[in-house]
Order: structure tokens, then sequence, then C-alpha cells
């Protein structure tokens, strides 16, 4: 696998991830999601693959009956939905990275998303670190068992069922 | 994916794949002092351990070969060279160095973005410890929101998730005070507070018939106290880390040296504070459950292990007026994995 091809591999799983964690998401249309994966995979692969961050990223959304109305769900989510954690990934990378979303003949509007993506990325950096991980000591110890505890709860989630609890 | 299938090879003397007949739970408490694994196997609960913690050494010939001596645990990231885990906390403690951490306040650290493929290879190397696979479950612990402390949580949880799935795991995530609850309180059908005392946070939950009503984290535990202790007593945070966890050590003790008597402070202090942060809550509370009976105080946590320290934390409780009646004030027999063992039910239902 050459290094796009896993770069594109990472990029499946950081969405996969993403779409999860993102409830926001679930709002939006299957066009909405295409173009938003779309724009997002870019990003994470120039970084990947280039090893540099864009600092524009074009969206053009075409073939739709109203592409404006896609254009602005996915920028809104962008926004939006990534804007809460704008100053913890700046302070992450020690400086301010703007990137910005364009339109040809349209108004930009900025987005922080490059850098969710390529923080993500800084895991699968794991797999090309070397390391001896097989001495790493692990403390083992052993605790009791949690049967009787799974037996309690689903007692009490019985009790509640058939309503004879609180 | 095709690297946990062959971790799952080289355990298959131990877990052989054509045995198992369903996917496997396994627990993770992504702590900020330390990393702890939880499964099932033979009949008993099987943990392993690791600190999360690193710190950089000269990337030279003579350091690589002194660590090759060592047989110690090497990363290379970005031409640096790390030291990380168990023998990274041994050697910071040796050469007074202060280690870094990938987390801290309970959460991804922001000021360490570099230590996110560290930390990546010290989780794995305890899904290999757990034998996982991919298919298997995971339920990880998470942090609640904090009272005084600035962060988002859905960051470090779609990390801590990302690892997880990387390697073809099912995440599901339990908040860390509701997993001491399910580890501690069944017999109470767990109703009551549970407390977990982390090196980062004290999470705390206070659930009615294991549904958690209120949940919160504040940020005085474990690291807090040691650094104020280092700072009153001279020392680097890594040894008062050290007396703290020594078989000597202990809260209740009447003759403390310097050391002790600093970390002896600043854990009464510490209690002081979540205590207040709980007795706020509840009096905010407006949906808190009335409790027909008086209530366990469970505390967890590698923070909690001491000897002395619910003796200490009676001592902070006695002389406040707590707004619910409390029956009993206890430690979970295991504080370290307790959390792992209530993710461990969760991840089970």
């Amino acid at each position: 696998m050459d290094k796009r091809e896993r770069a594109e591999a990472a990029f499946e799983r950081v969405w996969d991830n993403f779409r999860l964690d993102k409830a926001r998401l679930r709002t939006l249309n299957e066009k909405e999601k295409v173009e938003l994966k779309s724009l997002m995979k870019t990003v994470f692969l120039s970084s990947m693959t280039l090893g540099e961050i864009p600092t524009e990223i074009s969206l053009k959304v075409e073939g739709d009956s109203n592409p404006e109305v896609v254009e602005s769900a996915v920028r809104r989510v962008l926004k939006e939905e990534l804007g809460g954690i704008t100053g913890l990934l700046q302070a992450l990378k020690d400086r301010p990275v703007e990137t910005r979303v364009i339109q040809e003949g349209s108004r930009d509007v900025s987005t922080e998303s490059q850098e969710v993506v390529s923080f993500h990325a800084k895991m699968f950096e794991a797999d090309e670190m070397s390391t001896n991980i097989d001495n790493v000591k692990v403390s083992g110890d052993e605790v009791k068992d949690v049967k009787s505890n799974l037996e309690a709860l689903r007692r009490l989630q019985n009790k509640k069922d058939s309503g004879d609890g609180a | 994916m095709a690297k946990l299938t062959s971790l799952g090879d080289e355990n298959a003397s131990a877990n052989p794949k054509e045995e198992r007949k369903m996917s496997k739970v396994i627990a993770l408490d992504p702590g900020t002092a330390n990393l702890v694994c939880a499964w099932e196997q033979e009949g008993s609960v099987k943990v392993s351990t690791l600190r999360n913690c690193f710190f950089e050494v000269p990337n030279d010939p003579f350091s690589r070969k002194m660590l090759d001596k060592l047989n110690a645990p090497e990363f290379e990231v970005g031409g640096k060279l790390y030291l990380a885990g168990n023998e990274a906390f041994e050697l910071a403690k040796t050469f007074k160095k202060e280690l870094r951490r990938p987390m801290q306040s309970g959460v991804i650290s922001a000021g360490e973005a570099d230590a996110i493929p560290m930390m990546t290879k010290l989780i794995e190397r305890l899904l290999k410890e757990a034998g996982a696979q991919p298919g298997d479950k995971c339920a990880y612990s998470l942090p609640a929101d904090p009272v005084d402390q600035a962060f988002d949580g859905t960051f470090h949880k779609s990390i801590i998730e990302g690892v997880l799935k990387k390697n073809g795991l099912e995440a599901t995530p339990v908040i860390e005070g509701h997993a001491v609850v399910l580890a501690e309180l069944a017999e109470d059908e767990f109703t009551g507070i549970g407390l977990s005392w982390g090196g980062g946070m004290v999470n705390v939950c206070t659930a009615f018939k294991s549904v958690p009503v209120i949940t919160f984290s504040s940020a005085r535990a474990g690291d807090w106290i040691d650094e104020k202790a280092a700072q009153v007593s001279g020392a680097v945070r890594p040894r008062m880390t050290a007396v703290k966890e020594s078989a000597e050590f202990d809260l209740a003790a009447t003759d403390p040296t310097r050391e002790q008597a600093a970390l002896i402070s600043y854990y009464e202090a510490a209690i002081q504070y979540s205590l207040e942060n709980i007795n706020n809550r509840f009096i905010a509370g407006r949906d808190m459950p009335e409790f027909s009976e008086p209530v366990d105080i469970v505390c967890a946590g590698g923070t909690a292990s001491p000897k002395g320290f619910v003796e200490a934390f009676k001592r902070v409780y006695d002389r406040m007026d707590f707004p619910i009646p409390v029956k009993n004030i206890r430690v979970a027999e295991k504080p370290l994995f307790a959390v792992t063992r209530g993710a461990l039910v969760f991840g089970s239902l």
C-alpha cells in the first residue's frame, strides 16, 4: 500500500469516527454529507501526503438543483460544529491557522477543519513510529469478577421494565 | 486491522481464535496518570496498567547505547527520542527529571499534540496484553464535564475512540464516576455517590438505581496535590508521586516527614475542594432525587489508594454540613482498578 492509499484508508477511519461523534452531521442530507466528506478528505490527504496544510480550500458543488444550499450547510457544520474547539487546536499547533473555504464569486467563510483532521492524523503516525514497544513493561493484577454486578444490574433493569422499580 | 489480527495470533495459546465464539469485552480507563485495561479471562478479571507519561532523551549514539543496555522501551518520532511508560517514570524519578504527560486534567493535553502517537502506542500495548482482536468491544471511561476547567471533552472522546476504532474495536464510552458506581454499589442497587480520584480530575457521580443523576469533575486531584507538595518541598513531581505511592505513606501519620506532611496537607485541601463542589452542586441541583435512606460514598482511583485516605476524607466531611444523609464512606478494594471494573460491567450489559 503506497502512502496515498494508506492516507486514504486512514481518512476513512477518521471520517467514520468523526461522523459518529458529530450529532449535527445527522441533520445533513446525503448530498451534504458527501460534500463535507469530500472537502475534509482533500484537507486530510494534503496534510498526510504533502506534509503541509492547505490555506485555501475550494468548495464548489456541482450537479445539484440547489448547490448553494448544500454549500451553505457544509459551511455551517464546519464553522459551527468545529468552531468550539478552535482555541484548543490553535494551542496544540502553537500558532494561529486559518483555512478559508472559498467559492468562485461568493463570500469566504473561515474554518479550522484542517486542524481537526491533521490532529486526528497524529494517531496514525504511531504506525510509522520506530519503537521497541514490547519492551514496555505492563503491570498486571487480578480483581473480583463482575458477574454479580451484572446480575444485580440486570435484575434492577428488569424491575424497572416491569414497572416495579422506583 | 491486519495488525491486531497478528496480535491475536501471537496470543493464540492463551486465547485460541477458533474458540472465540463471541466478541470479547475489554475495558479501558485512559487516565491522566495511568492507563488501565481490564478483561475477563478464565473466570476472573485481569487488569494491566501502564504509566501514561514520557520524557525526551538526547537522540545520540551514547544515549541509544545506554537505553539498549537497559533494554528500555524507546520511541522515535520526528527525529526525537523518547522513553515512555513505567520505565520513563522510574528514570525520571532517578534523574530528578520532570515527566511529560499526553493528558492533563483528564483529557488529551493541549500542549502535547506530539504525544498522541505515543499514547496510541501505549494503548495498543495494553490492548495487545488483553488479546484484543478486531470486532471486540471496548468500553472506555470519559471524564464528566468539569466545573472548574474549560475544555472540550468531545475532542478527547474522538481521539480515544479513534485509537480504538483504528484497531478494529467497537468503542463505547462510560462516564468515569458512573463506572465507579457500577463497580462498587451493586449491594445498594447502584444508588449512592461514586468518586474517582484520578491524576488529573476528581470525577463525581450521584446515581439513583443505576441512573447517573448528577455527574461532574473538578481539577484538584493527584497531579495538583503532587505539584503543590513539590513546590513547598523543593522536590520534582515524580518524587512526590513516588512518596505518595510508597507503602510507608499514611494520611493519618502522626509523625510525618516534611514531604509527607506537605502531601497530607494538600490531600486535605483537595478533599475539601471536592466536597465543597459536591455540596454546591447538590444545593443548586433541582433535579436531585430524594434519597429515602442514607447512601454510601465510595472513592476509587489511584489518588484514593494511600493508607488513611478514608480517615482524611471523614475528617473533612465531619467539618461540613453535607446536604444528603450518608451511611458509609469507604474506598474501593483496589481503587486504581474500580473504573475499569465498572466499565467492564457497562460494556458487558
